[in-house]
């Protein structure tokens, strides 16, 4: 269903309910292009959320820009408990640094290491 | 740069869709030029920003066109958007969102940043990165 939108975006985005967490994964760049889509996606996946944490997998964004990163502050704003950030790249780990807005957010390096920390 | 003029000059429809063969191209050139990988990526996120700027302030009125030229030598490359719209000089205090976090962003990636009006009217932004020292 998503990949009507491959060709356009460049950004395939899926959501998955488990026990602890709804997981967003975004496989593309997260640009002006992409915003809108990404947005969606988190604002509906907030929107399910009863306890759970809100878990971003970065681990195929490979770029993101000043847009992206608003979509990301956005979507962690309205969260009881930071947005968790699993695997964030190297280009992406950097403009957090470089804009100082890493530690808004928590990091795993794993799903898995996020859901065998006991997350509840 | 250099007396022969930009080595890649691209003239593109300012919309969100062509973020992504700005990022390619100047980066690709980076690349080819020996810049190592965090420098290319400097490259690639700076022209970005200025590019989005242009896609997003630059045409209230709809579409309109964005060039980019970039050169490069031996000592460092040279990156240039440029508009044909109002003629807005972006500036901190405007109220558009991200405007400023785009502006920093190039500050800190590129190692001189010039947004002047060009002479045609529009706004151009010049960047400068150096070779990795």
């Amino acid at each position: 269903m998503d990949d009507t939108h491959m060709g356009d975006t460049h950004m395939r985005v899926t959501t998955e309910a488990l026990a602890e967490a709804v997981v967003v994964r975004l496989a593309g760049d997260l640009d002006l292009a992409t915003a809108r889509e990404v947005t969606a996606a988190l604002e509906d996946a907030t929107a399910r959320i009863a306890g759970e944490r809100l878990v971003l997998d970065m681990t195929h964004v490979g770029f993101i820009d000043s847009t992206g990163l608003r979509v990301l502050l956005r979507a962690a704003t309205p969260l009881d408990r930071p947005m968790v950030l699993v695997a964030p790249s190297g280009p992406v780990c950097r403009i957090l640094d470089l804009t100082r807005l890493r530690g808004r957010f928590d990091e795993v390096a794993s799903l898995d290491e996020f859901l065998g920390a006991g997350n509840q | 740069v250099s007396d022969d003029g930009p080595l890649v000059s691209l003239r593109l429809t300012a919309e969100p869709e062509a973020l992504v063969l700005v990022r390619r191209v100047v980066a690709g050139l980076a690349r080819d030029a020996g810049f190592d990988q965090e420098r290319c990526d400097d490259v690639r996120v700076a022209v970005n920003e200025a590019c989005t700027n242009v896609v997003v302030h630059a045409y209230s009125d709809g579409m309109g066109l964005m060039d980019v030229e970039a050169a490069v030598n031996d000592s460092h490359m040279v990156v240039t958007v440029r508009d044909h719209g109002a003629g807005i000089v972006p500036d901190a205090e405007s109220t558009s969102p991200g405007l400023g976090l785009g502006l920093q962003m190039m500050a800190a990636l590129a190692d001189d940043v010039r947004v002047s009006a060009s002479e045609e009217g529009g706004t151009e932004v010049r960047l400068r990165f150096d070779r990795a020292a």
